[in-house]
């Protein structure tokens, strides 16, 4: 072997012309590509300043490190690549956003670790059946100890029901509409509970985003008829039944006034925020416009909730659609949310919901 | 020997003599080319597999998804093989390094020491010099067909989703063509491989029957009265011919892989590269072969599948075809051996026995003409797929500029072209293109058929013949026009 590498030869121009031949072949065909990997071995990626972040499909891996830790007060920057198919990248409950990640094209993305605890990375582009699961933990230690805190509490949820059915017992016929509804509830409603919903004498504030939280839409239509609502005993204020039933309404003034009342807990830009995070986060399994049927729904072991069902949405709250997406679907193949969306963003994304079912914007 | 040697056999009628000219002739004859040429094709083959296997799973963004499917590919298809026939034969790197090991040597020819030219008197010469690394074993005579490489372009055809857009399976295609290479060169005297084997060189050896480039000795008169043949056997200038050819015997294209040996070891300068017109070789009667037309039609049938798996918006097929699920692909896989080897066939011969009826050849064993009459669909072929690969050449080269920069997508710039948008070229152009080469195709295909059929008959039945060929050309034709220009475009 050492011999034909030399080229051995009785002849020394023969031996001289195959000894360069080989090398040359030797130094192209292994030195190319074998320089090339060490100088991504060897290259500026390896800098310890920088951290370094592949990420892969989740049936091959998803991202390449499951957590990171970093000290409070570091500036921590991230190097972002892809090595298969777009991805995106954002950490939760932080606002660290990379936006999208496409192969061949790493991001880089800086910030400073000011806040102690643990706190979700996660893909945020549909990237494969199992994107959802495409997630990993940025671990921020304080100073001096060994290990994060523990993750701050969510707000307690009545857990209790929240898989059971829910079949609302009216739903509107058409589309409601918010602005007749506003017409509706300043003749009838706004002497009582003011213009806003902001409340005056025993007429509780309405307005208020909190107000409806533990109301289900197809209650407050019930009530407006005059009826007990469905699974209400006492109101706040005590009565089993609104005190001034509204008189000549049509099924769909009341749900036009439902619609307006669900429009008072929220802002325009509230909605927008709640749709971008829909877009981004949700779409793929729900469907753009919210039936269910996205692209990722179809690996999932139960097929996506419909959110544009009125009957079963009607007859939910936002405390109860605020806690499923905190908690994931158990099994549905919905992941966990609550580590990952900051109060305000599910409040938002709730918010956003409604408008599949309800039309709270016009 | 295959056939004696006639006085005369070599035409020159309506050709030109490349090697008249100094420069070309000390070029195709100097030693060091293809060791050049097949280096550099190997450097790029070992980082197309590096890439393949260690880079990004994203097709787009490798350098071997891109280099071999797009830009080699491209340049097979557009511009070496029409053009030069074989002409990629000379630099395919993957039986070099097999070569190589056969030889014992890279360039150099073989020396005086019982591996070269003159060997002690009584003593047979060893075929190709070398031999330092090889068993030497001579070709089963019952596999020197083309049915070896039917069926292996038939398996990567099938599975061809995959391979073309899948790194990894592109890597371990490469480099399993590339030990099979180095395996039978070490089993087997010459280029085995290449000859009986390679997949790619079955479809290359048809089609360079219409490239207006040959190779032929000048005289074959000359060659009947040199003993030595070391055109075959080899000299101190060179090697025996890789590729088991004869010279003095050649009349057409399809084997010869254009190394330029016999060039070097000819005594008599009686061997010359000649330009001519496209398509001579289909007619050379004694040429045509069962094995033969049977690639020609796996070739026109994966030419009007592939468009329609890879162009068209039929996302199922496409599904049943990436092995979505065992059942969409065993259906895709039913279907796709059904239409290579059985409806394209059929449907060939059912053209056939209308021919033989209308021109009077019922005395003509169908065989025979079923065979013969396979080769007019070797210029429409070559057109359909050279249309296919017009509808993505066009559409993805821009891809190559950010992998020379970035081979393994790993965010390199080394070259500074790693941001370069991917942008399609000429795509207004593509259309009207795919239909000048179909068109193209067709005239080379009935005009072959015309050739063909005075092999057997003349006058008015000749004529019939003709018109019926040119009829079913012409609707294969308009058919590859529909898919390409309507129903995949």
């Amino acid at each position: 072997m050492r011999g034909w590498l030399r080229g051995d030869s009785t002849d020394g121009h023969r031996g001289w012309r195959e000894h360069s031949a080989r090398l040359v072949t030797l130094a192209l065909v292994l030195g190319l590509p074998a320089g090339l990997l060490a100088a991504r071995l060897g290259g500026p990626g390896s800098s310890s300043r920088t951290i370094e972040l592949v990420a892969r499909q989740p049936a091959v891996g998803g991202w390449s490190r499951e957590r990171i830790v970093v000290s409070q007060g570091e500036r921590v920057r991230l190097r972002i690549r892809s090595e298969d198919v777009v991805h995106g990248f954002a950490i939760g409950r932080l606002g660290v956003d990379a936006g999208t990640i496409e192969p061949g094209k790493p991001v880089e993305v800086e910030f400073v670790a000011d806040q102690p605890g643990e706190f979700t990375f996660y893909c945020t582009t549909w990237c494969d059946p199992n994107h959802p699961r495409m997630r990993g933990i940025l671990e921020v230690r304080e100073a001096g100890r060994a290990s994060a805190p523990a993750p701050p509490s969510t707000p307690d949820i009545a857990l209790r029901g929240l898989d059971a059915p829910r079949e609302a017992s009216a739903i509107p016929a058409r589309r409601p509409s918010v602005m007749r509804g506003q017409g509706l509830f300043n003749a009838q409603c706004a002497t009582c509970h003011g213009g806003r919903g902001e409340g005056a004498g025993r007429a509780p504030a309405i307005g208020r985003p909190e107000a409806l939280q533990d109301w289900s839409p197809v209650q407050v239509f019930e009530l407006l008829g005059g009826a007990t609502p469905t699974g209400v005993k006492r109101m706040s204020s005590g009565a089993a039944i609104h005190p001034q039933p509204t008189r000549g309404w049509t099924d769909q003034d009341r749900w036009d006034a439902v619609a307006y009342l669900w429009s008072l807990g929220t802002t325009p830009d509230r909605v927008d925020v709640g749709r971008r995070l829909f877009s981004r986060n949700c779409a793929a399994c729900h469907g753009e416009r919210g039936s269910g049927d996205g692209p990722g729904g179809k690996s999932q072991p139960k097929r996506p909730a419909d959110l544009t069902n009125a009957r079963t949405m009607l007859a939910g709250t936002g405390s109860l659609y605020t806690a499923k997406i905190r908690r994931g679907g158990m099994g549905t193949g919905m992941p966990y949310w609550g580590n990952i969306f900051t109060e305000e963003e599910l409040a938002a994304l709730v918010d956003y919901l409604w408008t599949f079912s309800l039309g709270t914007q016009d | 020997m295959r056939s004696p040697i006639r006085s005369g056999q070599t035409r020159t009628a309506g050709r030109r003599e490349l090697t008249r000219w100094p420069m070309v002739r000390a070029v195709l004859r100097w030693r060091s080319l293809n060791w050049i040429l097949m280096t550099a094709a190997l450097a790029v083959l070992c980082l197309a597999i590096a890439t393949s296997l260690a880079g990004t799973a994203a097709g787009s963004a490798n350098f071997g998804i891109v280099f071999v499917w797009i830009v080699w590919w491209g340049l097979l298809m557009g511009v070496l093989l029409p053009l030069g026939g074989r002409l990629w034969c000379l630099i395919c790197p993957v039986p070099a390094p097999g070569e190589w090991v056969q030889r014992g040597a890279l360039i150099c020819p073989p020396g005086e020491d019982g591996n070269g030219a003159s060997p002690p008197a009584g003593r047979p010469r060893r075929i190709g010099g070398g031999l330092r690394f090889t068993l030497g074993w001579r070709w089963p005579d019952r596999l020197r067909t083309i049915w070896l490489q039917n069926a292996g372009f038939v398996i990567v055809a099938l599975f061809s989703t995959l391979i073309l857009t899948r790194p990894r399976v592109t890597g371990w295609l490469l480099l399993a063509f590339l030990v099979g290479g180095i395996l039978l060169a070490i089993l087997y005297e010459r280029r085995a491989f290449c000859r009986y084997v390679c997949p790619v060189g079955g479809f290359i050896g048809l089609y360079s029957l219409t490239a207006p480039l040959e190779l032929r000795v000048r005289d074959p008169l000359v060659c009947q009265d040199h003993r030595t043949k070391d055109c075959y056997l080899g000299n101190a200038a060179g090697y025996g011919c890789p590729w088991l050819e004869q010279p003095w015997t050649m009349d057409r294209n399809a084997a010869c892989g254009l190394c330029g040996e016999c060039l070097r070891t000819c005594p008599k300068d009686n061997v010359a590269v000649r330009v001519r017109l496209p398509g001579a070789d289909l007619v050379v009667a004694s040429g045509w072969r069962l094995d033969e037309a049977y690639k020609a039609f796996i070739m026109l049938a994966c030419a009007a599948i592939y468009p329609l798996v890879f162009l068209g918006s039929w996302g199922w097929l496409k599904e049943w075809a990436n092995l979505g699920g065992p059942q969409g692909f065993g259906l895709y896989t039913l279907a796709f051996l059904g239409l290579n080897l059985v409806v394209v066939p059929g449907l060939h011969l059912g053209a056939v026995a209308a021919t033989r009826s209308v021109a009077g050849l019922q005395g003509l064993p169908v065989r025979r003409l079923f065979v013969a009459l396979a080769y007019p669909l070797v210029p429409l072929g070559l057109a359909a797929w050279m249309a296919f690969t017009v509808s993505f050449v066009f559409a993805n080269a821009s891809y190559a500029m950010p992998v020379l920069s970035d081979p393994f997508g790993w965010g390199w710039n080394l070259l500074g072209t790693q941001d370069l948008a991917w942008h399609p070229w000429l795509m207004g152009w593509v259309p009207s293109l795919q239909a000048i080469i179909l068109i193209a195709g067709m005239v080379g295909a009935i005009g072959t058929a015309d050739a063909v059929l005075r092999k057997f008959t003349a006058g008015r039945a000749a004529v019939r013949g003709l018109v019926m060929q040119a009829f079913f050309l012409t609707g294969e034709t308009i058919f590859f026009l529909w898919l390409y220009l309507g129903a995949a475009a």
